[in-house]
């Protein structure tokens, strides 16, 4: 969670479950949604965040604290164009441990991180859940996108016939 | 295959639109959200909405997403709202099993299936919705270029087509080719781009492979090539000790890799940013430089030979006024490069930032690297890599004696002015460190001559996929690392380097 800093100014966001969470007008703007909110002065007091839950929120809020560009906190060393690169490393090495997670809190942060808007999050979901199957068979494609196959056998038979090439 | 969205934020209206059928697109979205957290059904991705499905979907090869969506009703008609299409002949059904090994049948089966899926998905998509990418990977047949080429012009003429790009494959590997497989290849080629000028005229990149083209061909297909951005060629060539030129107004990067070329002469290409070449087999300058006041990039690498000449970068880049970034790859063999002094140097290498020498041999002394410093004043990192790379290097030593490979030697070289001190560097990272007195001399001498370094990483030797599995024979010739393993090892290292400067010593390995 971030600290209140003095000047900073704060925001209060809840969740569903009642969960309140104080933070950065700057952490909580990495969200395309809630920027817009604040911008059209929708936001005095507190925000809503539907659907997404303390236990997810409370991550999305930390992949925000991390990925917010950090200004004025660097000394000398912010002249240098090793830091930034050196710094999106960081970034990477963080991302791949962030996103160490089960199915089930990945597909919550993709929902989550689409209705936040927030590119980068959606980027590394829906990257990470390519990258864990595509070592895998086509089948464990399908059945983790659990897409049914709901066609009557005349017509799956059409398919595959018109379709060869991809079940040879 | 990392997901450049600036298209999908555009495209996203579009396809709620064509995803619901009706204006309430958002609405329903955020309620099948709902309903999908709802009913417990976490990790259900079929109950996402389409613009996250396909975000999904767009980072798998085309032929794959298709084979997902295609028994499923709900699904069918995603792909005729893809903006992104990666079509391969390499995705053979079971593709995803590395163990398989698969027949040429089974490439040229998949192969067809690209042309027919290219033809069908780019008639029946939705055109409302732009094409980001489309990238087509295929192995040049008759049949198969006459169907992409004639859809592909078709999309460029009626739809809206952005980074288009063509990746050529022969029926044969270049090992297998005759010297007449070659220029067959390199015929068809010449059919393709004539019968289909207009889907060659809007590609952004174009990648080619095991062709021996004619004098003019390659000429010709860059002028057809109006739009090119990226131009590979891997194994091609106008013929033995030919001489390429080069003119192109929009080519941002060529790539060469291997080739009989005497030289490529880049004359006049006002957008060029990155040139790579990789093992040439001129006996003189590879590359001749003439108009590309935009080139910033350079990468070499060649596995060089007693034979062949050593480069003088004062004359090869004699032209080059603005090459920020330079990576020299000597592939644990002979150093190509002659290390000139500042007055020659000085000149061509002002613009310098970025170094990469990679892969030199172990065992050699390093001093020499030395000379870019003093002939590149404004270099902020410096990378040295060291190894000898067993795994691509010829260790027979009859057929290393036939070939004039080169016995391990120091380069000579001597400072030019001992008391120089370089300002800009700060950061310098060394590959393959061992702790023997060659590097930590290294170390200290790059430290001593600059004064701004405050960045100096070590790192164990590169290892490459194939490295493990390497001939048992070769491995005990292999010296173990003795890069340090333990605090107390990497301590000794920092305090017998004695560095009285604010660089800091960080271990990476």
């Amino acid at each position: 969670m971030a600290t209140r800093e003095a000047g900073k100014k704060m925001i209060m966001l809840k969740s569903p479950d009642g969960m309140e969470f104080e933070v950065e007008e700057a952490v909580a703007m990495e969200s395309q949604t809630i920027r817009k909110m604040i911008e059209d002065d929708c936001a005095d007091t507190a925000i809503l965040i539907p659907n997404i839950n303390s236990k997810i929120l409370s991550r999305v809020i930390e992949y925000c604290n991390k990925h917010v560009p950090t200004t004025g906190a660097t000394g000398a060393a912010a002249s240098d164009t090793v830091a930034p690169a050196a710094l999106a490393e960081d970034l990477k090495i963080w991302d791949a441990e962030f996103i160490k997670v089960n199915r089930a809190t990945r597909f919550n942060l993709i929902q989550a991180a689409s209705y936040l808007n927030i590119k980068g999050l959606l980027d590394l979901t829906s990257q990470t859940t390519i990258d864990t199957i595509s070592d895998n068979s086509l089948e464990e494609i399908r059945s983790f996108l659990s897409t049914k196959n709901d066609y009557l056998p005349e017509e799956e038979q059409t398919i595959r016939r018109e379709n060869q090439w991809a079940f040879q | 295959m990392k997901n450049k969205s600036g298209g999908h934020r555009r495209n996203k209206s579009a396809r709620n639109e064509a995803a619901a059928g009706n204006k309430n697109g958002r609405r329903r979205r955020n309620k099948s959200a709902r309903n999908g957290a709802a009913a417990g059904n976490g990790d259900r991705l079929s109950n996402l909405p389409n613009d996250l499905l396909l975000n999904i979907l767009e980072r798998v090869d085309t032929l794959d997403a298709i084979r997902t969506c295609i028994l499923s009703k709900q699904m069918l008609n995603l792909p005729t709202m893809f903006s992104q299409f990666f079509l391969s002949a390499g995705s053979v059904p079971g593709h995803h099993d590395k163990a398989r090994v698969f027949s040429r049948g089974e490439v040229l089966r998949t192969n067809n299936a690209v042309a027919r899926v290219t033809d069908s998905i780019l008639c029946t998509r939705n055109p409302k919705i732009a094409i980001t990418k489309l990238k087509i990977r295929f192995v040049l047949m008759p049949h198969v270029s006459l169907t992409i080429g004639r859809s592909v012009a078709r999309a460029m003429a009626t739809q809206k087509v952005g980074a288009a790009e063509f990746e050529i494959i022969t029926k044969k590997a270049y090992s297998d080719c005759s010297s007449a497989d070659l220029v067959q290849f390199a015929n068809q080629l010449n059919n393709f781009v004539g019968a289909f000028p207009d889907a060659f005229a809007g590609l952004r990149r174009l990648w080619l492979r095991n062709m021996r083209f004619a004098e003019l061909d390659i000429a010709n297909i860059l002028s057809t090539c109006k739009l090119l951005a990226s131009l590979r060629l891997t194994e091609c060539d106008s013929g033995i000790d030919s001489v390429l030129q080069v003119e192109h107004a929009q080519l941002v990067e060529i790539e060469v890799d291997y080739g009989e070329f005497a030289r490529v002469e880049l004359t006049c290409l006002p957008k060029l940013q990155r040139v790579r070449y990789n093992n040439w087999y001129s006996y003189g300058d590879p590359l001749y430089f003439g108009f590309v006041p935009q080139l910033s990039k350079l990468s070499l690498a060649k596995t060089g030979v007693r034979s062949e000449k050593t480069l003088e970068l004062s004359q090869l880049l004699a032209n080059v006024p603005n090459i920020s970034n330079l990576h020299l790859d000597f592939e644990s063999e002979k150093i190509w490069v002659l290390p000139e002094c500042p007055k020659l140097l000085t000149p061509v290498l002002s613009k310098l930032q970025h170094v990469n020498l990679d892969n030199l041999p172990e065992g050699c002394d390093l001093a020499w690297t030395m000379f870019i410093l003093e002939a590149a004043p404004a270099l902020k990192e410096l990378c040295v890599a060291v190894r000898d790379h067993w795994c691509i290097m010829v260790t027979d030593e009859e057929v290393r004696k036939k070939n004039g490979y080169c016995e391990k030697a120091d380069v000579n070289w001597k400072p030019y002015a001992p008391d120089f001190k370089h300002k800009n560097l700060v950061k310098l990272t060394i590959y393959g460190f061992q702790p023997d007195d060659s590097f930590m001399r290294y170390i200290r001498c790059v430290v001593d001559h600059t004064v701004n370094v405050t960045e100096i990483s070590l790192y164990d030797r590169k290892v490459c996929g194939s490295c493990g599995d390497l001939d048992p024979e070769i491995k005990v010739k292999v010296c173990p690392s003795r890069y340090p393993q333990t605090a107390e090892e990497m301590k000794q290292i920092t305090e017998g380097l004695g560095l009285a400067s604010r660089a800091v010593i960080h271990f990476r390995s």
